[in-house]
């Protein structure tokens, strides 16, 4: 029997889906404004239901939504620890909730968040204890989560059953509001101890290269998804400085790190969120979806984009999605990723699709 | 010894066997450099193509020799890519790569299947789904860098039939192992296969290589038959390296010894060592920028950061001594990035 912590973010991710890059500090009120939705709580019922061995654990779990109005649910043996601090929750009730879990010498901590969660509990733990993360942030460039929900559950059955490897893996964060205005700002927080198996757990982010040759590439890539643009067809061109380079060919401003839209070669959306985006897929018939994997974790969809949401795509179809890549991030990448927290619309994104990696060249590769 | 390896490059990145040539084929080239005055003769072309025919169980008619496999694989793709669309794996042999990539300059298209990692293999099904507008497919069996077989009889089979234009399979390391469809060639058109002699019969300076095909991809390449055309020393040598190939499967005896030695020693210092048909390995080494940490430390490995991320290397397997020096280049970086 293994005690294992979990503690959910109830807030964490609340701001993809409305184009708010996140919900560190004050942007959580903004989030709700916008008609932001709690994601968490689907995101850790996928964890909890996938778990196999459920009879070797036991769990320690934050109160009400930091994990027992979930936990409460499943046949799972569970203790709540701590309190809240006041209405809603903070930062600071996650390091106190999980400082208790340690006291209590819990064998693994499995948290529900983002790169701000995992940034929480960085200052709280140190390198003896093994942490996992269940993806369900907006950003999540760390490399201490599982690829998804499901593979979550996947490590901690291998961790009940001891086939796990154990690495140092790291906690990555951006600097939120530089993210608003376009400035990708990537900071190394260090390192917490992660149960790994591979093909399971993500790598870090790694930035597009700025060299010359990237450069090149970017254009060449541009250049040939720009000549074969369709007439009266909505692009959707997601964040990045691939897709970047493709709104430089025609000659108009893109968002870094936004979805922008264009139609005929006209800019008709700018940094849009999920409703944006759908409002003007009611407006124009044919649309298609143009994005960039992540460098070094090879998601298309659920890092940084959840504007493009699973009903987004689900309107849009597989076959009207590009992929564009440099031929360097494709050659780190040993698959591409999926994980919009709707497990129906990742299964459809899953098997083989092509990228566009130069001006007359494609590269077929899985989506995982 | 390993003093001596440490103090210059050890060069593990080619996948040259270690071995000179034995002295009666050093003998017969020097005996053609002699009248190297003169351009070789088709008497001595036709020789070596008999002896080629005999080792590779090929009708006469069915083989072109060229002056290395590379060229014939370029020629080849120059010569059929037609501006269509040109299918190859992701990775292959980095001169595949970088001719495929060249032609996209001149209109052809190019798509790249990337092999399914961790073990590499060939995605078939979306593989045939692509062949039907695909004017050439080229796959290298075994794959460089991987070293393992893409294609077994059964797929080259479905390949051929499906495929409008040709399929052409780089057979490098043919003699290590031991698999081939050459035998195919005579009941389907559209295969071309290529071999070499640099790499178990030990001529890798003399550059020699021949293509086993059917009819109409020899008439293609006829024209090429004079620039394309080997030196007379490496013919001499070719023809007197085939005439007695025991030395051959000597070298690669050894080589496949060495290189199941260095798997072991590797994989018990927890670097990921893919199984290899071949005279070289691919491992994963978990140490970021593997191949320049080695090469600091005076081991040239081949750096495949092009095609794989950079805690991939590749090795040749050398001699016991260069093994030596290499494993304990690795032993150093590993043990460094884990401290």
């Amino acid at each position: 029997m293994k005690m294992i912590g979990f503690v959910v973010n109830p807030i964490a991710g609340m701001g993809g889906a409305v184009g708010l890059k996140g919900t560190d500090g004050e942007a959580y009120v903004e989030a709700l404004k916008l008609g932001a939705k709690p994601v968490t709580p689907e995101r850790a019922k996928q964890f909890l239901s996938n778990i196999k061995n459920k009879e070797k654990l036991f769990l320690l779990t934050g109160p009400e939504d930091m994990g027992e109005n979930i936990v409460k649910n499943f046949d799972i043996r569970y203790s709540v620890v701590g309190s809240l601090s006041g209405e809603g929750t903070s930062a600071e009730d996650t390091k106190k909730i999980v400082e208790e879990m340690l006291r209590e010498n819990i064998d693994l901590l499995v948290f529900v968040g983002g790169d701000g969660t995992a940034r929480d509990i960085y200052d709280v733990v140190d390198l003896k204890t093994l942490v996992i993360g269940v993806p369900s942030g907006v950003k999540m460039f760390s490399s201490v989560f599982a690829v998804n929900p499901r593979a979550a559950a996947e490590v901690v059955d291998a961790f009940l059953e001891a086939t796990v490897s154990i690495v140092e893996r790291e906690v990555l964060d951006i600097n939120e509001e530089a993210f608003r205005k376009s400035k990708l700002d990537v900071k190394l927080y260090g390192y917490l101890k992660v149960p790994t198996v591979e093909g399971l757990v993500q790598s870090s982010k790694e930035p597009t290269r700025s060299s010359e040759s990237s450069k090149e590439n970017q254009c060449a890539i541009a250049k040939y998804i720009v000549e074969n643009m369709d007439k009266d067809v909505l692009y959707l061109i997601g964040p990045g400085t691939t897709t970047r380079a493709i709104a430089d060919e025609l000659k108009v401003k893109k968002t870094l790190l936004g979805v922008d839209a264009i139609y005929n070669g006209r800019l008709v959306g700018e940094d849009l969120n999920e409703k944006g985006i759908l409002d003007l897929l009611e407006k124009f018939v044919k649309a298609k979806i143009i994005v960039s994997p992540i460098g070094g974790q090879g998601f298309i969809f659920g890092r940084g984009n959840q504007e493009f949401s699973p009903q987004v795509i689900k309107s849009i179809g597989k076959k009207n999605i590009t992929i564009v890549a440099t031929r360097d991030k494709i050659s780190k990448l040993s698959c591409l990723r999926v994980s919009t927290g709707d497990v129906e619309v990742d299964d459809a994104l899953k098997g083989y699709i092509k990228v566009v990696t130069n001006y007359n060249e494609e590269v077929l590769m899985k989506v995982d | 010894m390993k003093g001596d390896l440490l103090n210059k490059f050890t060069e593990l990145n080619r996948n040259e066997i270690p071995y000179p040539p034995p002295e009666r084929i050093i003998k017969a080239a020097s005996k053609a450099l002699t009248d190297s005055n003169r351009y070789s003769k088709m008497s001595e072309l036709d020789e070596l193509r008999s002896l080629l025919s005999s080792y590779s169980k090929a009708e006469e008619e069915s083989i072109f020799i060229g002056s290395g496999a590379e060229v014939l694989i370029a020629q080849i793709l120059h010569l059929f890519s037609r501006r269509g669309k040109v299918v190859i794996v992701d990775p292959t042999f980095f001169m595949i790569t970088r001719i495929a990539e060249d032609l996209e300059k001149i209109g052809t298209k190019i798509l790249k299947i990337k092999l399914s990692e961790p073990s590499f293999s060939l995605p078939v099904e979306p593989l045939i789904e692509e062949l039907k507008d695909a004017s050439l497919v080229v796959i290298d069996n075994p794959n460089n860098p991987s070293g393992r077989i893409l294609i077994e009889r059964d797929t080259a089979k479905e390949l051929c039939e499906s495929i409008s234009g040709l399929l052409l399979v780089d057979e490098g390391y043919y003699e290590f192992s031991k698999f081939t469809i050459a035998d195919m060639v005579k009941d389907y058109s559209n295969l071309v296969v290529v071999r070499t002699m640099s790499k178990a019969f030990g001529l890798a300076g003399l550059k020699l290589g021949y293509i086993i095909a059917g009819k109409d991809t020899l008439d293609a390449l006829s024209s090429l038959d004079l620039p394309l055309r080997p030196t007379r020393p490496s013919i001499y040598a070719a023809i007197e390296a085939l005439k007695d190939t025991t030395y051959m499967k000597k070298n690669v005896e050894l080589i496949v010894e060495e290189r199941e030695r260095v798997r072991k020693e590797a994989s018990n210092m927890g670097v990921q060592v893919y199984p290899s048909c071949t005279n070289f390995l691919l491992m994963h080494t978990n140490t970021p920028y593997a191949a320049k940490k080695l090469g600091e430390l005076g081991i040239i490995v081949f750096d495949p950061s092009n095609q794989l991320s950079h805690e991939f290397i590749r090795v040749s397997i050398g001699s016991r001594e260069e093994n030596d020096a290499f494993l304990s280049a690795l032993r150093k970086i590993t043990i460094q990035h884990k401290l």
